[in-house]
């Protein structure tokens, strides 16, 4: 398959989360000479509260994203960048023939494709397997489930992309399969090839985060700083047939890629290095060779591959009730003490309310410079409380935002800034299900 | 030359990532000579009693010479997790900064005292 450079494959990471920063994939597509943008959208919850919107008449998808794909289409054909991401949430297809209309209306022709199979609730449902986190079968959960979703690999994604799709759009895939679909179809790689796979899901695993490889999540004032870190490139991966990979960034971005950013986040999420299991294979980085090739620029080679787990990571989702936070700061001398006795008021309070008695509240202490904003030389420090609790119900949470808010009146001295958050909350299960029982399919999709 | 204090921060620096209820925390050493002094003094149980009563289950650390880094799993440490964590950071991302707080013995002439006396902070 035809690249930008022969024997290998330029993909870029174009965000770590679904409301990223869209300058940085921008740049990606204009001046990263990336043969593949990669758009990773998809947390945990946010599946979840995709599903949660379906049901009530949502799309499935982040409709806010379409903003974005219209600035980054254009682009894209402009300079024959292909598109891969899990922005499809729970609704792939209709994500994909949103992002194929987008296409048609700007004159664009883009062949669309859609990844389906990773929603299993009717395979859960029948085969009823046991939870990680409560030891039981899902059944015995009790509660309405909202979403089941396995984290599929990359062989569809590879079979699309070989098969000439532009645009790929998943729901739920592991991170890395997004570049590993790409990587394979693009330099022949083979699922049974252990170490190639384990070279793309490195690959993959260093672009899933956007900025987080490339000086993000990285600077330390006076100690680890980060050149024009407000405008920082984010990471371009080059695979090359030889297994190695090279991460880089558009040239003239800000940002830095060496030994420390790049290990950083090698290492981010990762727990035994010699097994970071996803569905395609287990990656182990304890051969890994690491090398500063250039400036801002680090050349990876060794990656290891072990067999792949024969079973599919499903994420359940379920209702969790209601998360209110409510927060109000005391200023100056004392302050501390003061903040104490509102929570000490609060929690008396609580305890002899049928609502709030039985609940878990938290209380923290935060504070340093609130009180005389934009003055640092004068000794007047500020605590701001914050009260937190995760309740069965709206009312209840409502139940305990009167009772902080009632502070101003009724608490200590000087209390002031209250402001209120409260949101439905979704909870999560692991459970596994055989690999043969999950069919990831691929299909073209219409405007 | 005799032997004295300096917090962590000093020496290394260190990424939290979370799992469920369990976090992982990279630490890489600034200077690769340091490799050695963290490892023998940065042991999964002097990062147990760091913690202290932050982390309820095993605290695991897995060394990469290769990359001149280190790995901690730090299990049941989160309240349970993002799902019932009550938590302002629910992830505990910060806790990286917790770790570095550690205190370890270096050289007294280690070049992370300069580094330490050049730092001042913004704030009173």
């Amino acid at each position: 398959m035809k690249t930008r450079k022969a024997g290998a494959i330029r993909i870029g990471g174009g965000s770590g989360f679904s409301n990223d920063r869209a300058d940085a994939a921008l740049e990606l597509v204009e001046r990263g000479d990336i043969d593949v943008l990669m758009l990773e959208t998809l947390a945990e919850r946010t599946l979840a509260l995709l599903q949660v919107a379906k049901r009530k008449g949502g799309s499935g998808y982040w409709d806010s994203l379409a903003g974005r794909f219209e600035v980054l289409l254009p682009a894209m054909a402009k300079h024959g960048t292909k598109f891969v991401t899990n922005a499809g949430g729970a609704a792939p297809e209709a994500c994909a023939r949103m992002i194929a209309r987008l296409a048609r209306e700007r004159g664009i022709t883009m062949k669309v494709a859609a990844v389906i199979g990773d929603d299993v609730t009717e395979l859960v449902r029948a085969s009823d397997p046991v939870l990680v986190e409560t030891r039981e079968p899902v059944s015995k959960l009790g509660t309405d489930i909202i979403c089941t979703n396995a984290y599929l690999g990359a062989d569809a994604i590879a079979a699309a992309y070989a098969a000439g799709a532009d645009v790929i759009v998943t729901g739920r895939v592991t991170d890395s399969a997004l570049a590993l679909g790409p990587i394979m179809a693009t330099l022949g790689w083979q699922a049974d090839d252990k170490d190639a796979m384990a070279c793309g899901v490195l690959a993959g695993h260093l672009l899933e985060c956007g900025g987080q490889a490339t000086g993000g999540y990285f600077a330390e004032p006076g100690l680890k700083d980060v050149p024009d870190v407000d405008r920082i490139g984010f990471p371009i991966a080059e695979i090359r047939d030889d297994r190695s990979i090279t991460i880089t960034k558009p040239p003239g971005s800000g940002g830095r890629i060496d030994r420390h950013t790049i290990t950083e986040q090698i290492l981010y999420e990762m727990h035994d290095p010699a097994a970071y299991l996803t569905p395609d294979i287990a990656l182990d980085v304890t051969g890994l060779d690491l090398a500063e090739s250039g400036e801002n620029e680090v050349r990876l080679t060794g990656a290891r591959g072990h067999k792949r787990p024969d079973t599919l990571k499903v994420l359940i989702g379920v209702d969790s009730g209601v998360l209110a936070e409510i927060e109000i700061s005391y200023a100056g001398l004392n302050c501390e003490a003061r903040a104490r006795l509102a929570a000490d008021i609060i929690a008396r309070r609580a305890a002899r309310d049928p609502m709030l008695g039985n609940q878990t509240i938290q209380y923290d202490l935060i504070g340093v410079s609130s009180a005389w904003p934009g003055e640092t030389g004068h000794n007047v420090r500020d605590v701001r409380l914050r009260v937190a609790a995760r309740v069965p119900d709206q009312a209840a949470a409502d139940r305990l935002i009167t009772e902080v808010e009632s502070l101003y009146v009724n608490g200590p001295a000087g209390g002031g800034g209250v402001r209120i958050a409260s949101r439905p909350t979704i909870r999560t299960y692991t459970t596994f299900v055989p690999r043969e029982k999950v069919t990831p399919r691929w299909a073209f999709v219409e405007a | 030359m005799s032997v004295a204090k300096i917090e962590l921060f000093y020496v290394a620096h260190s990424r939290t990532g979370d799992k469920g209820d369990s976090q992982t925390m990279s630490l890489i050493p600034y200077r690769a000579e340091d490799y050695a002094l963290v490892e023998r003094q940065v042991t999964a149980d002097a990062v147990r009693k760091h913690f202290g009563k932050l982390v309820r289950g095993n605290v695991t650390r897995y060394e990469l010479p290769n990359l001149g880094a280190f790995n901690f799993v730090l299990e049941e440490t989160l309240q349970g997790g993002v799902n019932d964590s009550l938590n302002l950071d629910t992830h505990g991302k910060t806790r990286s900064a917790v770790l570095l707080a550690m205190l370890m013995e270096v050289p007294d002439d280690h070049p992370a005292f300069k580094t330490k006396a050049a730092l001042s902070s913004p704030l009173p």
